[in-house]
């Protein structure tokens, strides 16, 4: 009896033993683990997902999660990106706020940001004091900011407008209407499209701006009808964009003027359809009949992750390349503190559905212009494309 | 000629985006900021029944049924509830209007979509060619009107709601279910919201905020036409032309500026607005 107690005892004490061991190496293995995997790189991603810029925002919040997907799985970063996601409702005010409230209580590392050039800046008051970088992962932008956290993968004025204004006057284009959106970048394409026209041997026979939200586009048509320009560039943005081409390629008064358009994304094409929208030449920084592989990757995760709900654009081209191009210079940098990715960003670079593209020590993006034509069906036809365009942003001082 | 049907189809448009606005003021005395979701309502659903093979005239008139039905909804759920606290419903309708255009872009996406027009052709009007979908606007809109007035003017329905847009309390004594009124209207008004929204959308963008700034002028001409479908008519003509002029001879960016003080001025010199109903 007692040497059964005995060697019950003795089982009790290996048992436990056993277990002591087992919870160690488990302990100690998760400890491991844990010194292995670095922490996670928090971001924000800040854009109006209410408000003006909400269509664009949503399709560009699609890239940006594909984006996340495939660099987290693959590693790519060095470590996890994660991400808090912020409304600025295309306004400044807002931007400022949500901006203030991801640095100085969320803490993130960095911000991705899908805006305006105005709720830019508001945002980048945060930053800026920081040392904290600033990806702004949009289609178009102004180039007016000139900040040392900022940096623009967006196309600028004279990477849009110069390719687009060579290839027109070099098929006989020489009286050019403007049609824009009164607003930043509006103005600042005008004035580019004046400047170029000049050089290329064209001349400005109009120009108009109309408020953003505008329905009825009859009093340009008339002043268009009036000038008789061989071609109408329009600068107009969203749902405008669309009522601009449904009423101007309906009124029997624009029968041979061509149209051109460098704000046109894949969306409104798609939304004006091919009917009205054929021959009109688009200069773009993304097409999604491109054939490209980085570009039918860029398909391949986004149908992967959205199915049929997948909104294929030049907004979620930006935003996949700006989760990219962040990743690539957090592992250069190795290390997450702002100052050492600031600096790596300066010579990062990545390939994705957009081209090559590179800061080169700026800080805005050199990329691809394609020139493409409209087609019947509905798909674009590139024309032809200028490589590695460097920026001149409107801000002398960058 | 040109200005002229253009300033035509400014005002048929004003017009065709007001009328169930007006109705659903004029009656029921509410704010409907609703009003911009339930016209994406009607646009979307013709966007789905003519990508269901459904040609263009029976597909609006499915819109405005569509429409017509969810407002009906929305008046049993939540209209009805505050009728006696008409400031509330500025807040309610816009909170429904939220709703409105979440529920479209879960069920049809944010982006853009898809909408042509059922003609693309030209008329010759006194000598100039234009636009043949335009010319159909300014039919649609005139008829809109010429229907409204002679409903009002000379139906048993008209009278019902003459007798309760003019004095509701001695209405209802008079045995007529104001209730009823007032749903049927709510649902009318938002059928005709529905129909403006599929009427103009071949020749807008159809996205999901889709009306938002054609019904900010349409607010005014409302606040202008002093509860009359003449002060209506009146009201459209002059915002409508105003924009349409300045636009054209001066700075479409500032045009809209000059109707909001237009507005302020005939308001604040002509309380009543433009009905020309003595008070």
């Amino acid at each position: 009896m007692s040497a059964r107690r005995i060697s019950t005892g003795g089982h009790r004490i290996a048992i436990a033993a056993l277990a002591v061991t087992v919870l160690g190496g488990a302990v100690a293995a998760t400890a491991l683990a844990r010194k292995a995997a670095p922490a996670p790189y928090v971001i924000g991603w800040v854009t109006g997902f209410t408000g003006s810029q909400a269509t664009n925002a949503a399709s560009a919040t699609q890239g940006l999660q594909a984006a996340l997907a495939n660099v987290n799985k693959n590693n790519i970063a060095g470590r996890t990106i994660k991400v808090y996601y912020a409304d600025d409702a295309a306004d400044p005010v807002t931007a400022g706020n949500v901006c203030n409230r991801l640095v100085n209580q969320t803490h993130v590392s960095a911000i991705l940001g899908f805006e305006s050039t105005p709720s830019t800046a508001a945002c980048n008051t945060y930053l800026t004091p920081n040392n904290m970088p600033y990806v702004l992962a949009q289609t178009s932008t102004s180039g007016s900011l000139c900040i040392p956290n900022f940096f623009s993968l967006a196309n600028v004025g004279n990477q849009q407008v110069n390719p687009l204004m060579s290839y027109l006057t070099k098929n006989g284009t020489k009286k050019i209407y403007v049609v824009a959106s009164d607003f930043a970048s509006g103005h600042v394409g005008a004035a580019a499209v004046a400047q170029q026209a000049a050089a290329d041997g064209a001349t400005i026979v109009g120009t108009s701006y109309e408020p953003l939200g505008t329905t009825d586009f009859s009093s340009d048509i008339s002043k268009i009808a009036a000038a008789q320009p061989d071609t109408v560039i329009d600068i107009l943005v969203g749902s405008d964009e669309t009522a601009f081409y449904k009423q101007f390629k309906t009124d029997p008064r624009s029968n041979g003027i061509k149209t051109a358009s460098f704000l046109m994304d894949d969306g409104i094409a798609a939304a004006i359809g091919g009917q009205l929208l054929q021959g009109t030449i688009v200069s773009t920084g993304y097409f999604k009949d491109n054939q490209s592989k980085g570009n039918q990757e860029f398909i391949a995760a986004l149908q992967k992750k959205y199915g049929d709900k997948a909104e294929i654009s030049g907004a979620a081209a930006a935003a996949w390349d700006g989760v990219f191009m962040l990743a690539h210079a957090l592992k250069s940098a190795k290390s997450t503190s702002g100052p050492d990715v600031i600096t790596s960003l300066l010579t990062a670079k990545t390939s994705g559905p957009r081209g090559d593209l590179a800061f080169k020590n700026r800080h805005y993006v050199s990329l691809t212009t394609y020139i493409v034509q409209e087609q019947k069906d509905g798909t674009a036809k590139l024309v032809t494309k200028a490589q590695r365009i460097t920026p001149i942003p409107a801000n002398p001082t960058c | 000629m040109s200005l002229t049907l253009d300033t035509l189809v400014a005002i048929a448009t004003l017009i065709l985006v007001v009328t169930g606005l007006f109705l659903i003021f004029g009656l029921l005395h509410v704010v409907n900021l609703a009003h911009t979701g339930l016209m994406a309502v009607g646009v979307y659903a013709e966007v789905s029944f003519r990508g269901h093979g459904v040609s263009f005239w029976p597909s609006l008139v499915l819109a405005a049924l569509v429409t017509g039905a969810v407002g009906g909804v929305i008046e049993f759920v939540v209209i009805r509830r505050l009728y006696a606290r008409p400031l509330d419903t500025i807040l309610a309708t816009w909170g429904i209007s939220l709703v409105l255009v979440q529920c479209i872009v879960e069920i049809y996406g944010s982006g853009q979509r898809f909408l042509d027009l059922p003609t693309v052709g030209a008329t010759t009007v006194l000598g100039t060619p234009y636009s043949n979908y335009r010319l159909l606007l300014i039919v649609l809109g005139a008829s809109l009107v010429a229907a409204l007035a002679l409903i009002v003017r000379f139906t048993t329905v008209g009278l019902t709601i003459r007798a309760v847009m003019t004095n509701e309390p001695l209405a209802r004594s008079h045995g007529i279910n104001t209730v009823r009124v007032r749903q049927l209207t709510f649902i009318t008004g938002a059928a005709l919201a529905g129909f403006a929204g599929a009427v103009l959308g071949p020749i807008q963008g159809v996205d999901p905020n889709f009306g938002a700034t054609l019904v900010a002028t349409g607010f005014l001409a409302v606040l202008l036409s002093g509860r009359t479908l003449v002060g209506l008519v009146l009201s459209c003509v002059v915002l409508a032309t105003t924009q349409t002029l300045f636009s054209r001879y001066e700075n479409a960016v500032w045009a809209n500026a000059v109707v909001i003080g237009l507005a302020v001025v005939i308001l604040r010199f002509r309380p009543q607005g433009l009905s020309l109903r003595r008070t």
